[in-house]
């Protein structure tokens, strides 16, 4: 099985070759046959990769220690579900996972576009086909998965991480590689809408549903991490900007800014050059994000082992940045990526975008910095620093403020040229809104102007969308009014959303967005922690909490031994739950690794760590009470809900697509 | 019952000691926190912070200031403490705000105004270049059609406007 699966992904190396050259040919001589080849030979790349990577798991299955991998990421005891999910768990293993995920999206862009976008797909197909060479180049030459032990294969393997053996952390980097992955496509038509000189918008509509896919994914594999973090790090925070935390947030950053700016181009041809840099440089970041956790250049607890893999990257990086900027400037001397219309008044939504552009990636830009810094300083002065939460949370914050409240201007503005007249009265009711939630959120006992301030910010952004829903609903009744019976006005929200998606499914995003930043001042501003150390019958007392030690326990399970604690909890003199931190010894771990116990409500968490425990029976336990913290997680399941929407097509939409396919079909 | 098992429990005796023969001033969680929000764990885990990071490096650091602190140290001299047991200051969370590691402060906020201002200055000239080419079709408009004042027109295409969004 091992044999198979490294033959196969020399196979798949040959025919991604193969598919990259007589792309790049097909695409030169404009000729359909080669570009059909070039086509097929994806998808064999697809099968191979899906070949090798099913004989990596069944090894991984089997315990197979002769293969270095499975050695080196599984033991006998792994419970079998960790034992598949070691696919990810380790360098080589997650790089041939990344490889899978870009060969199955190569092949179904593929078959989407088998008649349409004839004149993009040869150099779509050379610059995928491009990216998966470069992946499997690495795993054939760098980081082969398939390596074996001969002789030295041990008797058991080392196992995997225990911080990685969590359902949170089983879910997370999946979702982040297609994130990561699912950026190539968008760049990938870009890419080739520069290479072949077909610099109409059709690319951008092509992908758009791609470049949502891909932020969903990528949106919803930050909140797991989040969310991972928070349970099984046992410090009571959820981000802690870490190097490889801020390698997948940089991404995020610059695609959401493109998801902004192609609105301007669609609606007005405007922003084409800045488009094509965005999906550049977010697919670059999504690389750089690669190489951050994989190259060792700057440590973290996620990262993978230090390796030479980190040349190979910014290698690629340059190169494909170079490729990408080489094409983009000489369309720029053709005039081909002028704008159609001008920016026709500063006081506009277009330049309101530009703003909101700005703050995002100043934001990356202050991320990327910070993270980048210890290496620049060590290699420009030979000094080591660090650079950690401090400097994170003071530039970010007001960075973030700022575009919160871009986010609640920004709809007011109307597009071409906003009346001032007009600004204000969209901007009264909401600015109300801000205002009181000032002496609300102070009467809830918030104090600080930072705290303040940003509640208030949310409540304007909050009011900024109930007005446009409003505004909308009621202007739908109106015309409704006219020439029909009244709509009612649950109705008219409901198909003013529908009719709309993007629009409205976007405010719906913006909601989420606003829930997040509640839970995160929150969390940030108003946790209260303090240990304890308390012998069994003791009772401590924190905030309306108070929670009684009753007993003290070990267990073991197959991989582990468990020391674990039962502390009653009680709020007014109400028994909510009995509690149960522990701390885990694997035989394979070095540290003990921390299980916390949470008790989550809509107002804030009950979290309790197990510090310690004596001969007499006294346990330290470290409490913390997190407010709002679930509100991070229900934003982040709304902003989810929100880009779904938006994704889904509406009735008419999906009558018009099939028309269009039956047509397409007709005509081929 | 294994030996890490034995270890973790004989460390936390340890450490529990020191904490509790500990005598001095009276030190409050906050000073501790304030503490050891900047200062990097050194258990390798990358740059999390003292109080971010669980470990028992983490936890033994945090006696280590908790028993400075109620020394009557302060928390410079605790920081160097630190530094000069270093021997560098990556066992600072963030550098200095002096020298080259301004750079690392200024950079962003340099680089987002620097472009704010590009920005604004673009979006500015964009839109005198569209005032004037306008101001030139109404123009031509008004000579070729004296009595069709194209004004009239952007009146009511204003006026349309200023209704929708």
């Amino acid at each position: 099985m091992n044999d198979f699966g490294f033959y196969c992904l020399t196979a798949a190396l040959l025919v991604s070759l193969y598919a990259f050259l007589v792309s790049i040919l097909a695409g030169k001589k404009v000729n359909p046959i080669l570009a059909q080849s070039g086509e097929n030979a994806i998808i064999s790349s697809f099968v191979l990769v899906a070949l090798a990577s099913a004989s990596l798991i069944s090894l991984l299955i089997q315990s197979d220690f002769n293969n270095e991998y499975v050695a080196s990421y599984t033991s006998l005891d792994l419970p079998r579900a960790y034992k598949i999910t070691a696919f990810w768990g380790g360098q080589t293993g997650s790089l041939l996972f990344w490889t899978l995920i870009l060969t199955v999206f190569s092949t179904i862009v593929v078959f989407q576009n088998q008649t349409k976008n004839r004149e993009l797909m040869a150099y779509v197909c050379a610059v995928l086909a491009s990216v998966e060479l470069f992946f499997l180049s690495v795993l054939t030459f760098v980081a082969p998965p398939f390596a074996t032990l001969g002789a030295q294969r041990p008797a058991d393997g080392s196992g995997l991480n225990p911080l990685l053996q969590n359902y949170w952390m089983v879910i997370h980097p999946p979702h982040l590689y297609l994130g990561f992955v699912g950026f190539t496509v968008p760049f990938a038509f870009g890419l080739a809408a520069l290479i072949s000189n077909n610099l109409n918008p059709v690319w951008i509509k092509t992908t758009r549903r791609w470049t949502l896919v891909a932020w969903l994914f990528l949106t919803a594999g930050i909140f797991m991490g989040a969310h991972w973090a928070y349970l099984e790090l046992g410090w009571g925070g959820y981000w802690a900007w870490d190097p490889v935390e801020n390698a997948s947030f940089m991404p995020w950053l610059f695609g959401t800014a493109f998801l902004h700016s192609v609105m301007i181009q669609e609606k007005k041809g405007m922003l084409k050059v800045w488009n094509l840099v965005l999906i550049v440089m977010t697919f670059e970041m999504c690389m750089f994000g690669t190489f951050l956790t994989r190259s060792g250049v700057v440590s973290s607890v996620h990262s993978f082992a230090q390796s030479n893999i980190g040349s190979f990257f910014v290698t690629f990086i340059g190169l494909s940045l170079a490729i990408s900027l080489y094409f983009l400037f000489r369309r720029l001397q053709t005039r081909q990526l002028d704008p159609e219309q001008r920016l026709t008044a500063f006081f506009s939504r277009e330049s309101s975008f530009l703003f909101n552009n700005l703050l995002f990636l100043g934001i990356a830009f202050a991320i990327f910095w910070g993270t980048v810094f210890p290496i620049v300083s060590e290699a420009v002065r030979g000094v080591k620093v660090s650079v950690s939460l401090p400097f994170f949370n003071n530039v970010t914050l007001p960075l973030a403020f700022a575009l919160l409240v871009l986010t609640g201007v920004c709809p007011l503005i109307a597009w071409r040229k906003a009346s001032v007249k007009n600004f204000k009265r969209n901007f009264l009711y909401p600015l109300i809104a801000g205002i009181l939630a000032i002496p609300v959120v102070m009467a809830w006992g918030v104090r600080g102007l930072v705290p303040v301030a940003f509640f208030c910010a949310c409540a304007f952004v909050f009011a900024t969308v109930v007005w446009e829903f409003w505004k909308g609903a009621r202007a739908r009744q109106a015309a409704k009014l006219e020439n029909e019976q009244p709509e009612p006005f649950y109705h008219a929200v409901y198909m003013l959303a529908t009719t709309n998606k993007r629009r409205y499914g976007g405010f719906i995003i913006h909601v989420g967005v606003v829930i997040v930043f509640v839970g995160i001042i929150a969390s940030s501003f108003f946790r209260t922690e303090q240990d304890f150390v308390l012998k069994p019958g003791e009772t401590g007392k924190l905030k309306s909490y108070t929670f009684t030690y009753k007993s003290f326990g070990q267990r073991r399970q197959e991989n582990k031994d468990i020391a674990l604690a039962r502390v009653d909890l009680f709020k007014n003199g109400k028994k909510l739950a009995t509690m149960r931190p522990e701390k885990h010894f694997h035989f394979k771990g070095e540290q003990p690794q921390t299980e916390v116990d949470i008790l989550s409500q809509f107002d804030e968490d009950f979290y309790i760590v197990l510090v310690g425990w004596d001969d007499a029976d006294a346990a330290t336990f470290k409490i913390y009470i997190n407010p709002m913290v679930s509100w991070i997680w229900f934003g982040g399941f709304v902003i989810a809900l929100g880009t779904l929407f938006v994704m889904v097509p509406n009735r008419q939409r999906r009558a018009l697509a099939r028309t269009m396919r039956q047509v397409e079909r007709h005509a081929a | 019952m294994r030996p890490r098992f034995v270890l973790f429990v004989a460390l936390y005796l340890v450490l529990a000691g020191v904490a509790s023969t500990a005598q001095g001033q009276n030190v409050t969680r906050e000073q501790v926190k304030a503490i050891t929000s900047n200062l990097v764990c050194l258990c390798g885990c990358g740059n999390k912070t003292v109080s971010v990071c669980g470990c028992s490096t983490a936890d033994a650091t945090t006696r280590e200031v908790e028993q400075m602190l109620r020394e009557g140290k302060t928390a410079d001299q605790i920081f160097a403490h630190y530094v000069n047991a270093r021997g560098d200051i990556s066992v600072l969370a963030a550098p200095p705000k002096k020298g080259f590691n301004l750079l690392v402060w200024v950079l962003p906020f340099l680089g987002i105004f620097v472009a704010g201002i590009f920005l604004v200055a673009k979006a500015r000239h964009w839109q005198a270049d569209t005032d004037k080419r306008e101001a030139t079709l109404t123009a031509e408009s008004a000579r070729a059609n004296p009595s069709d004042s194209a004004d009239v027109y952007r009146e009511r295409l204003t006026k349309e406007l200023e209704k929708i969004d």
